[in-house]
């Protein structure tokens, strides 16, 4: 899993797509020759295949099936960035939590997460008091379990019902643009 | 620079265990609002102890476990 993050020049930064097996990143340079303006970060660990740029371009120029598979991932992105930027200015950041802790558990395939608040503050763009209090009641209603540096999922549906409508929403696009079989091969058939 | 622990209370006590390296004080108070402030954005759920008239606090001091030099204090409370 990788995580696009756009960074201020304060050093500030804000997680605005994620990255799964069923996609790429770097593809911007597809659209116009240059690297896209996010940093992608490594999150969870797993395997991917690398392409020098030139090669990236040429195979985008010769080949129509390559480039419209590009191009629809493309379109994921800014999906997920547009429906990052409504949700981070009118979602409450506990249901934002919710959506992120389901996206890390549909990504990872387990219920245990290695978290730090720091971490997630970054991923959510707030500060580390407001996860600490999110985290605090979200623990006390039972849905999670959190200790230094981990948090388990204890009710995946109680989760849901919390997240904000991002989760579904950007889940049923992705599931409609990319075929079955080039998403993840979790028992859940979630796709990041 | 030196470490800024922005704790807080809500009818429980959360520490900040980690801090934040802030220039100064006036650093600090920006911080502070932004992070009190941000605090309301929380959600109903994690914010209900306060309408239930459990003031809160975030108090920011120099150590991480509570004790230490406080360089000021803010306080919210809801009058029903």
């Amino acid at each position: 899993m990788v995580s696009m993050l756009t960074v201020m020049k304060s050093g500030e930064l804000i997680e605005t797509a994620i990255v799964g097996r069923e996609g790429v990143a770097g593809g911007w340079v597809a659209i116009d020759g240059r690297n896209a303006n996010t940093q992608s970060t490594v999150q969870v660990e797993g395997s991917a295949w690398q392409i020098p740029t030139a090669k990236f371009l040429e195979i985008y120029k010769a080949s129509d099936s390559f480039q419209s598979a590009i191009n629809l991932y493309q379109g994921v992105i800014l999906f997920q960035a547009q429906q990052s930027a409504a949700c981070h200015a009118i979602h409450s950041i506990e249901a934002r939590m919710c959506r992120w802790l389901l996206l890390s558990q549909d990504v990872t395939g387990t219920d245990q997460i290695p978290l730090t608040q720091e971490f997630l503050s970054h991923m959510l763009g707030v500060q580390r008091s407001s996860v600490s209090l999110c985290a605090h009641t979200l623990q006390k209603t039972g849905l999670i379990e959190y200790a230094r540096g981990k948090i388990k999922i204890r009710d995946r549906k109680g989760l849901e019902e919390c997240a904000c409508e991002c989760y579904s929403v950007t889940r049923e696009y992705i599931a409609s643009v990319i075929p079955p079989e080039r998403r993840t091969d979790s028992p859940r058939g979630v796709v990041f | 620079m030196p470490n800024y622990y922005f704790h807080l209370e809500n009818g429980q006590i959360l520490l900040d265990d980690t801090g934040v390296e802030l220039r100064d004080i006036a650093a600090a108070q920006i911080q502070a609002l932004r992070a009190s402030s941000e605090l309301f954005k929380a959600g109903p759920r994690a914010t209900a102890t306060l309408w239930n008239g459990t003031p809160w606090r975030m108090w920011v001091i120099d150590k991480p476990n509570g004790e230490g030099k406080t360089f000021f204090t803010l306080r919210f409370s809801a009058a029903m």
